[in-house]
């Protein structure tokens, strides 16, 4: 079964909001004009099986989080088609749908019903999460007055505790101690046994190596490469050096 | 040239208990984080209509004499306050509801909807302690409650879909257009004052009738008034107006959202 399938997907953005609706309504009648700007162009990719690891590199604004948001249904593609089979579980940024005046308990159920739980579901994996975070004292004080480590691991928390089919994964290894980020790697490791795929997008290619199968490089929002990791990531670190030299 | 054609297919689709659970977890923060760290608390929601009630008593009936047939003016005035309060207290809150929670919408999906949505159940809970005060004049005047009172709900409903409507336009528009977030204040305070809220609708001069009859607060300020103390059921000429409106706004409310709420998180 194909978990994400995206095929010939583009995206486009303009500059001002009005343009963007009348875009948004309009695009089919106008011509391209020369300030619309292709996030993605073309984009085709396929993560099918279970337990799957897809790995996405590519220099900044070579549309990687675009693509992301598409397929995590945050935005809509301009053209093209999106497929996605299961639960899908956004890390873009953690602790994004928090809010600093609710306490740690009221951000536990509020984010975990926005990731996808039922609500009993949180109740159940309540200490869990509180334990995984490592924030059982501060449950009762408001999110502000927590440190942003503290915020990030509650985050990280209560999203893996949503029973995901495959996760979006951006970056989400920037904070946090040592000792939480091996935490975090191996929690990663323990779901892709269970079967859960995964989609990360990152610039450290050494965990791009060590969390992926398989790489899709993205260049100015089109596919350079798409293939097993290890191929993908010397031809991109090949690119790079080639065009330090020039 | 590329085409604006695009398809999405994702399964599983959120349940509509989810969604639900949603809505009510978005609503019941919202009243929680309204009167966090503030002294009184729910007390602010009494505060305004009470200290209106009694400016306009002063002012509209003692000094302009305005008439309000045979149910005591204070009466009259917080029936219409209470329910002018609730849509302008409904549009305030709706309209940066989207807007404000543009970081959540950059990486969350979810039915966008649930956030007007919610401010809109959230502000049920000012509702609810403003119905106590006016229970208390009720009470005070000893004015019996005619059983017509029933239909109160009806009247209800049609408001509630009209802030419904109004909630979804009002927080979308605000997305793509800042300018709406500045003239809110301003437009319910021209709202207020061409709504019966402290004058009977039937002191409106005969040539602005029949465009007071279009505005849908009219119809359901005084609809409110004639279930609640005289005794009648809602006088048509003004409910029929009031409900035509409230079908189109929420129509369009929806029909906008449905449309556009894929390129929200684009322009926030």
């Amino acid at each position: 079964m194909d978990r994400i399938r995206c095929v010939d997907v583009s995206k486009c953005f303009l500059r001002s909001n009005m343009e963007t609706m009348i875009a948004h309504r309009y695009l089919r009648r106008r011509s391209p004009a020369s300030d619309w700007f292709w996030a993605l162009e073309g984009v085709d990719l396929t993560l099918s099986g279970s337990g799957k690891r897809l790995g996405i590199i590519g220099d900044n604004g070579s549309g990687k989080t675009t693509l992301l948001r598409v397929i995590a249904g945050v935005t809509q593609p301009t053209s093209g088609t999106v497929v996605v089979n299961g639960r899908v579980v956004p890390l873009l940024e953690l602790g994004a749908g928090m809010h600093p005046d609710l306490t740690g308990r009221e951000n536990i159920y509020l984010n975990g019903i926005l990731l996808g739980m039922r609500r009993h579901e949180v109740r159940r994996k309540f200490d869990a999460i509180v334990e995984f975070a490592g924030v059982s004292e501060f449950m009762d004080m408001p999110l502000k007055h927590y440190s942003v480590g503290m915020t990030m691991r509650l985050g990280f928390s209560v999203a893996i505790h949503v029973d995901a089919n495959i996760l979006l994964v951006d970056e989400a290894w920037g904070v946090g101690d040592a000792g939480f980020q091996a935490r975090s790697l191996e929690q990663m490791r323990r779901m892709h046994a269970q079967g859960v795929s995964s989609l990360l997008v990152s610039h450290d290619l050494t965990i791009i190596r060590q969390l992926t199968d398989e790489v899709l490089w993205l260049q100015s929002g089109r596919v350079a490469a798409f293939g097993p990791t290890e191929s993908v990531v010397k031809s991109y670190l090949a690119a790079n050096s080639e065009r330090r030299r020039s | 040239m590329r085409q604006s054609r695009f398809r999405i297919e994702r399964s599983p689709k959120p349940s509509l208990r989810w969604t639900l659970e949603l809505l009510w977890s978005l609503a019941l923060h919202r009243v929680s984080i309204r009167y966090k760290e503030t002294l009184f608390g729910f007390g602010w929601i009494f505060l305004q209509p009470v200290a209106l009630t009694f400016i306009f008593t002063y002012i509209f009936h003692r000094f302009a004499k305005i008439p309000s047939g045979n149910t005591p003016y204070a009466l009259f005035a917080a029936t219409g306050l209470v329910a002018w309060s609730l849509t302008a207290l409904v549009i305030s809150q709706s309209s940066s509801s989207v807007t404000n929670h543009n970081v959540l919408l950059k990486r969350v999906a979810l039915p966008k909807v649930l956030l007007p949505l919610s401010a809109v159940i959230a502000t049920l809970a000012d509702l609810g302690v403003m119905i106590v005060l006016l229970i208390g004049l009720f009470v005070y005047y000893q004015v019996p409650l005619s059983l017509t009172a029933a239909w109160a709900l009806l009247v209800f409903a049609v408001h509630l879909a009209l802030l419904i409507g109004l909630s979804c336009l009002v927080s979308l528009a605000n997305v793509f257009l800042r300018d709406i977030g500045q003239a809110i204040p301003f437009l319910l305070q021209l709202w207020f004052f061409v709504s019966p809220v402290f004058y009977p609708a039937s002191m409106v001069p005969a040539e602005f009738r029949g465009l007071a009859k279009w505005n849908p607060m009219t119809g359901i300020i005084e609809g409110y008034r004639a279930v609640l103390f005289v005794g009648k059921p809602p006088a048509w000429d003004f409910m029929g107006p009031a409900v035509l409106v409230t079908v189109c706004v929420l129509v369009a409310g929806i029909a906008c959202f449905r449309r556009l709420e894929g390129i929200v998180a684009d322009i926030l």
